[in-house]
């Protein structure tokens, strides 16, 4: 960072935590970044004359004397056509071995869009899987977190969305990312000859943890870039947001603030929300999406980090182990898509909705007829046929190495409702049966 | 109103009795109060609200299918077996859910009615 | 004459500055920071030195900055032009704001004052008159807007002069007043109220003896609510508690109905103000747009301006109330203003309740649900507000309203509105599900 004029310097330090240091300092901007002993660092919170300052690479050997220079700005990054096919770090330096970027400076985490100038969302992102596509349909401008147990293999099925999707730019915003994924996605992009479309801004585990909280902004400063500027569709991964949101208490703890829930802050939902609602369907076509990944504990969606973002997000796609068909399969219970019936029947055919409902309710009947095989009870007919129904309900379009288009996922569940039930069965409106129903 | 709510809190019984013992060890009423229960679920609170005709529901429609639904639930019905009752009822329900896909009293509607009205003698 | 002050500490968007001379609890102040003027509230004072909530972002703000107190509280202007207008918390106009992004200090006027508006009187020189007496009427749509002596007038007037049936500007003097001292008071179309002060310019608040029509089964048939009743719908996220909201809006028999997306989704407000300027009133025929006000602080908006958005939109109804109107107040969510309750009370370092919201937070609820009710007008009319919230803790927010039942239906108890939705419905599609055994 080039040093300016008016820059002030200040060598003595009142306090510091792991992840803070408080100094006296005058004419201190509120947001604005400074350099402890080279160190980045924002401000945080002025008292009087005392300023808070998050360092966001930790505060590991720095002493009372440490120098400190205030920069005069808040965060910002550079933006031009150069972002293409590069990889940064949190502070938007590159990790790549190449240049840096010459560009416009642009400000990070700036205002919101005005809500009366977005538009409805109604392109459909197809992704081939039907776990997806066919029981929650995503939308271009929509923000969904990805909810699974660590365990699962999320970050793979995200980089087959991103490559299937068809969007101008991906934007990866990689949080706490394992050397091992930060590898794969790269390798990932490279090898589907789509890197030119790509931009990543990564912290890995090996980085310190403050630094996330940068990445969610630099990711977005970049997309607004291509979406607003250049009308692009962009998509934007974000994951892992549980690693962003442990960062953020970490900030929150060293400053004394009181917590809430789960040890988080009190503003955990407006921090986490002003980064998924810059997902937006903008006027001149240009979009932005976010798909993100919450890593859950075991399966607990009441903690704070889920909870707070399944109020924010636009539905949630809960991947889960299925041992009956020994596949990872996307949840149909636990999963949902908010801006499905945008798309639904009208970018789709008629009868999408319908099938989707039908489908979700007898596999609900399969799981009760499952709880009465395993209470050691008698099982009738429709209980047989609802439990070979699931299984391949959850074979052919439940499992995330599905990859069918949209049609061909109507069809196969026609065929499947056909093979094992009647049409009053299903429930679906008589205009699709007479229509659709696979006669044999 | 209070009738309908009883015997939806009489089926959520009727349904632990039976995941309890087994669908042979309970009696068929048991089976029969069950299904009329799901039937008032699915076919009554139950409403779709993507689609144009389910989701507005006017104060009059919902009277008159209540009561066309209180009919049924009023009979009592025979069965050899749960599984003709399970049939039966699926039938009922579904014929019950393309009524509120219908516009009100058209003859669709009518049509679909008159195919309950057979297990309404 | 009036107070100033200086910043003289930040954290994030609570402000602390030190006055010169008095200031009132819920003042506002403008802080000046880079030519921009911000709005904020003061919301506690110790000593010199007043904590005030800003509405804005507070990025690039410094101690020393200079504020001026404006010596009176949050306030809505009223009069004919608020249907079909989209504001935000603090009731600036969204659709006359340029750019796509909101720009820090930009206020835009909630009325149109060019628009003639086609004025009839209704009160005759020499009546006698109080607050919110009616003194005229003009068409909004197809509605019988009042124009009424304003609520704020205290005592009795005695009617001067009204303006002739004739087109007139909502700030042209419609009618001149004179008090008991003899002082002539012209009266435009617009008033002034302050949002967190319930109008209570009406006789009585009788029991409410009409089921207010929502079309949607399960409420109508097992759990009706009344005109003038209170409701809120429970539930955690995903199960449905948006959809059977826009469902109520869409064919709730109401004259006036304001929607207010508080801390909520932007995609959710723009899927109104796409789909009802399209949609037809079933009970009117009229689109549906011409009788919704949407009051749209969503969740990437400053979270202080969250707070004012719920009381804004309550103020709007109650004067539509006071017209004779029945309205119908839909407010997602009242846990997200609860949570921004939390995060400024966390700023301000107060002793936290349960799970850190602060301890006084079910007495302003109630306070807030209180509001709603049918009312007889001083003319012997009636207009009703009712309002359904919704809400993602139950528990801890479940308002201490008196339960209100009509005896006009036996058999029917319109009463609070409970929804308990249970987390899997098996219908995707369905927003129902809904558990009987939890009405009521």
């Amino acid at each position: 960072m080039a040093t300016k004029a008016y820059q002030r310097t200040y060598t003595q330090l009142q306090a510091i935590t792991k992840a803070t240091v408080t100094l006296n300092a005058r004419g201190v901007a509120n947001d604005e970044l400074a350099t402890v002993n080279g160190k980045l660092a924002q401000v945080v919170k002025t008292k009087g004359d005392a300023v808070t300052l998050q360092v966001f690479s930790g505060t590991e050997g720095v002493p009372t004397n440490a120098e400190v220079s205030f920069q005069g700005a808040p965060p910002t990054l550079r933006v031009s056509d150069q972002l293409s096919g590069r990889f940064f770090n949190a502070y938007g330096h590159p990790i790549d071995g190449g240049p840096e970027i010459e560009g416009e400076e642009r400000e990070v985490g700036g205002p919101s869009v005005n809500p009366y100038k977005r538009r409805q969302p109604s392109e459909l992102i197809p992704t081939g899987i039907a776990g997806i596509d066919l029981n929650n349909t995503l939308v271009s401008g929509q923000k969904i977190p990805f909810f699974a147990d660590p365990d699962q293999p999320y970050n793979r099925v995200m980089a087959d969305v991103a490559l299937r999707a068809d969007v101008d730019k991906i934007i990866l915003g990689g949080m706490g990312l394992t050397n091992d994924d930060y590898l794969f996605f790269r390798h990932a992009f490279e090898s589907a000859g789509a890197l030119d479309k790509i931009v990543s801004f990564v912290n890995t585990t090996e980085e310190p943890p403050v630094e996330r909280l940068l990445i969610p902004d630099m990711a977005l400063a970049a997309a607004e870039y291509f979406a607003v500027d250049k009308n692009e569709k962009v998509l934007v991964l974000l994951t892992d947001m549980t690693l962003y949101a442990d960062a953020l208490s970490i900030v929150s703890n060293r400053m004394d603030q009181i917590p809430s829930k789960d040890s988080m802050p009190g503003s955990l939902y407006s921090d986490l929300a002003k980064i998924y609602e810059k997902a937006v369907q903008l006027p001149d076509g240009g979009s932005i999406t976010i798909i993100a990944v919450t890593t859950l504990n075991d399966g607990d969606i009441t903690h704070a980090i889920p909870d707070n973002t399944g109020y924010i997000t636009e539905g949630q796609l809960f991947l889960r182990a299925d041992p009956d068909s020994g596949k990872v399969i996307v949840d149909p219970f636990r999963s949902l898509s908010r801006l499905k019936q945008l798309v639904q029947g009208k970018k789709t055919r008629e009868d999408h909705a319908q099938l989707m409902n039908a489908g979700v309710r007898l596999y609900a009947d399969a799981q009760n007829a499952k709880t009465k095989l395993e209470n050691g009870f008698d099982l009738s007919d429709y209980d047989l046929r609802c439990l070979d129904y699931a299984k391949e309900y959850a074979t052919r379009l439940l499992s995330i190495d599905v990859n069918i288009t949209v049609e061909q996922m109507l069809d196969t569940a026609w065929e499947i409702f056909a093979k094992y039930f009647s049409p009053a069965e299903t429930g679906i409106k008589q205009v699709f049966v007479d229509k659709y129903w696979k006669k044999d | 109103m209070l009738k309908a709510k009883n015997l939806v809190r009489r089926g959520r019984e009727m349904a632990d009795q039976i995941n309890i013992l087994g669908d042979d060890g309970v009696p068929m009423s048991y089976h029969e109060s069950f299904w009329k229960s799901e039937l008032i679920d699915f076919a009554f609170l139950q409403q779709d609200a993507f689609d144009a005709i389910d989701a507005l529901c006017p104060l009059e429609r919902q009277e008159y299918m209540l009561d066309l639904i209180l009919r049924i639930c009023d009979r009592h019905f025979e069965f050899d077996n749960f599984e003709q009752c399970r049939i039966l009822f699926k039938e009922m329900i579904n014929t019950l859910r393309q009524m509120n896909y219908t516009e009100f009293k058209s003859p669709q509607f009518n049509e679909y009615e008159q195919q309950l009205s057979k297990h309404l003698a | 004459m009036s107070t100033h002050g200086k910043v003289t500490g930040i954290v994030s968007n609570l402000v602390t500055v030190t006055v010169d001379g008095p200031v009132a609890e819920n003042e506002l102040c403008y802080i000046s920071v880079g030519g921009n003027q911000l709005l904020a509230e003061v919301i506690r004072v110790t000593g010199d030195k007043a904590s005030v909530q800003v509405f804005e972002s507070t990025r690039g703000l410094k101690n020393g900055d200079s504020v001026e107190f404006l010596g009176k509280m949050l306030e809505v202007t009223l009069g004919p032009g608020l249907l079909s207008g989209i504001y935000d918390g603090l009731q600036n106009n969204l659709t006359t704001m340029t750019g796509v992004f909101l720009k820090r200090g930009e206020y835009t006027d909630p009325l149109d004052r060019k628009v003639l508006w086609a004025f009839t009187p209704l009160a005759q020189p020499g009546d006698k008159v109080i607050a919110a007496d009616w003194l005229g009427e003009v068409k909004e749509g197809w509605l019988p807007h009042k124009i009424m002596v304003p609520f704020s007038f205290k005592g009795e007037f005695t009617v001067k002069s009204v303006a002739p049936a004739g087109n007139y500007t909502v700030d042209e003097t419609i009618a001149v007043l004179t008090d008991k001292d003899g002082e002539d008071i012209p009266v435009t179309m617009v008033q002034k109220w302050p949002v967190k002060v319930a109008v209570k310019c009406y006789k009585e608040k009788p029991r409410p003896t009409r089921i207010m029509e929502t079309g949607v089964r399960v409420i109508d048939t097992f759990n009706p609510i009344a005109e003038g009743g209170t409701g809120f719908i429970p539930g955690p996220f995903g199960c449905g508690k948006t959809v059977l909201q826009h469902a109520i809006a869409k064919q709730g028999d109401a004259d006036v109905i304001v929607m207010a997306a508080c801390g909520e989704r932007a995609n959710e407000v723009v899927e109104i103000f796409t789909e009802f300027p399209e949609l037809v009133d079933p009970h009117t025929g009229r689109k549906l747009m011409e009788r919704t006000t949407i009051i749209c602080n969503t969740s990437n908006m400053p979270v202080a301006a969250r707070e004012a958005s719920v009381y804004t939109a309550m103020t709007i109804c109650e004067y539509y109330r006071a017209m004779g109107l029945k309205c119908l107040l839909l407010a997602d969510s009242t846990s997200r203003w609860a949570q921004a309750l939390r995060e400024m009370s966390n700023r301000m370092e107060e002793l936290p309740g349960q799970d850190a919201f602060p301890v006084d937070l079910s007495a302003i609820i109630s306070n807030f649900y209180a509001r709603a009710g049918m009312v007889l007008l001083n003319n012997g009319q009636t207009g009703a507000v009712t309002f359904i919230g919704q809400e993602g803790r139950p528990l801890l927010l479940r308002p201490r309203a008196e339960p209100r039942r009509p005896e006009a239906l036996p058999g029917r108890q319109p009463d609070r509105l409970l929804l308990q939705i249970p987390r899997v419905s098996r219908d995707p599609g369905i927003p129902a599900g809904k558990d009987p055994e939890e009405l009521g």
